[in-house]
């Protein structure tokens, strides 16, 4: 593993926002076969989810999340020296969406921006990398953001290309500051494992292989191998490394994937799921930025001037796994909102088949 | 632990009554035994029996009684 710590950095807010619409998991299907969704609910545990429409991408909601953040007086956009943002859904081939995020949140030019292609593992990633980066530079506060919409499909010209994991996932991203703090300070370790590449792929649509579906199965048991094994294992060298039993935390936030994961994950780490916060039941799988999503909505709504010491695990594609733990006051985890934001950036959409703008004649 | 024993392990993973599974009978014929079912049987036989099942031993299973047989 690579072991970093942090003194002198603290995570000193966290947000996120959904889309508005609620979906009921039981009519995601045009014909629901009742069996194979009371198993989809039993093994998942995911009831409902939130999608987006097509008028809002990841980038919206991680705008909302930011900004409620700023609202909330914990920075101003001269005071954001970093910002990252990871997804797998971003709005543009290039540049990053951290680009269009810095202009939208009014940041300076005083700051690094710029995307990570990480989906599920995301969070623990994303605070690293920009803990790191706060630590050895002039800069005073970093955003982190991260979010995916994989719940609904891509539209292409010509159709929507859905994808063959739209029932598991639904759309969300949080908003995650960072700020230097002498008196503070966490840890983190990260993992990755090329060798697995192919356990959670998308091949089709980018450069190599620029036709095809615009997604293909993944090796489920694969995946679910390594999460078991891997994770725990993760968890318990990070806390011999920083010194810490699992008692000492008050909750261990997992990346939300399924029940069966977050049960057994937490049974090898011998913490009691009484203290793993579950979000996935009404917001789904929802990728890197499930472990944020999940601390917002345990925590979110409580306003309490209450310090919380958290151990938080992220892990998927790549394959790439991470661990952080870090303290955080429950008056600084702000509620969940639902994002209206969209983002207009003056592209047309009214494009034919043959790749050229359509003619007035032809929009009619 | 009986085959019987090993057999109803198998029954109360997959939510069947008890005796309804045999050793011979395929499972391609279990509605039951899906993709979840898999990931639930990998960690019964890991917490079980401390056997670690790969993507290609659970390929390889054709009958309920390639399953009991690793219960050891």
């Amino acid at each position: 593993m690579v072991f970093s710590k942090y003194d002198g950095i603290r995570i000193s807010a966290i947000a996120a926002s959904v889309p508005p619409d609620v979906i009921d998991v039981m009519s995601e299907l045009d014909n629901p076969d009742p069996k194979y969704i009371k198993n989809f609910i039993k093994n998942t545990g995911i009831k409902e989810k939130r999608k987006s429409g097509f008028s809002q991408t990841a980038a919206d909601f991680s705008f909302t999340a930011a900004k409620q953040i700023m609202d909330a007086g914990y920075y101003v956009p001269e005071q954001i020296g970093v910002l990252i943002n990871l997804t797998q859904t971003p709005d543009y081939r290039t540049p990053s969406t951290a680009l269009t995020l810095q202009k939208r949140l009014g940041l300076t030019k005083d700051c690094l921006a710029f995307d990570i292609n990480l989906g599920c593992s995301g969070f623990v990633y994303g605070v690293a990398i920009a803990a790191g980066i706060l630590k050895t530079s002039t800069a005073e506060k970093a955003l982190v953001t991260v979010g995916d919409i994989l719940a609904r499909g891509r539209r292409n010209r010509k159709k929507v290309m859905s994808s063959n994991t739209g029932l598991l996932f639904g759309d969300a991203s949080a908003a995650i500051l960072l700020e230097k703090d002498e008196n503070d300070g966490f840890c983190a370790a990260l993992m990755s494992d090329g060798y697995g590449h192919k356990a959670l792929s998308v091949p089709y649509g980018a450069w190599r292989h620029p036709e095809g579906p615009a997604s293909i199965p993944g090796d489920d048991i694969a995946v679910f191998n390594f999460t078991i094994d891997e994770v725990p294992k993760l968890l318990t060298a990070y806390m011999d490394k920083v010194g810490s039993k699992i008692e000492d935390y008050d909750d261990l936030v997992l990346h939300q994937a399924n029940m069966m994961i977050l049960k057994n994950v937490a049974k090898r780490v011998g913490m009691p799921m009484e203290k793993v916060p579950v979000c996935l039941d009404r917001y789904g799988n929802t990728s890197g930025c499930s472990v944020p999503l999940a601390i917002v909505d345990k925590y979110g709504e409580c306003g309490e001037d209450k310090v919380v010491n958290l151990l938080t695990s992220s892990f998927g594609v790549g394959l790439s796994w991470g661990v952080a733990g870090f303290k955080i006051n429950t008056k600084d985890i702000l509620p969940i909102q639902d994002g209206y934001d969209t983002f207009d950036d003056g592209y047309s959409d009214d494009y034919n088949d043959e790749g050229e703008l359509k003619t007035e004649e032809e929009i009619q | 632990m009986t085959d019987r024993e090993k057999l109803a392990l198998l029954e109360d993973m997959l939510e069947l009554d008890e005796g309804d599974l045999t050793p011979d009978m395929a499972l391609e014929d279990i509605d039951e035994y899906d993709s979840m079912a898999k990931l639930s049987l990998i960690v019964l036989m890991e917490d079980e029996f401390g056997v670690k099942l790969t993507g290609d031993v659970i390929k390889g299973f054709e009958t309920v009684g390639d399953i009991t047989a690793l219960m050891k």
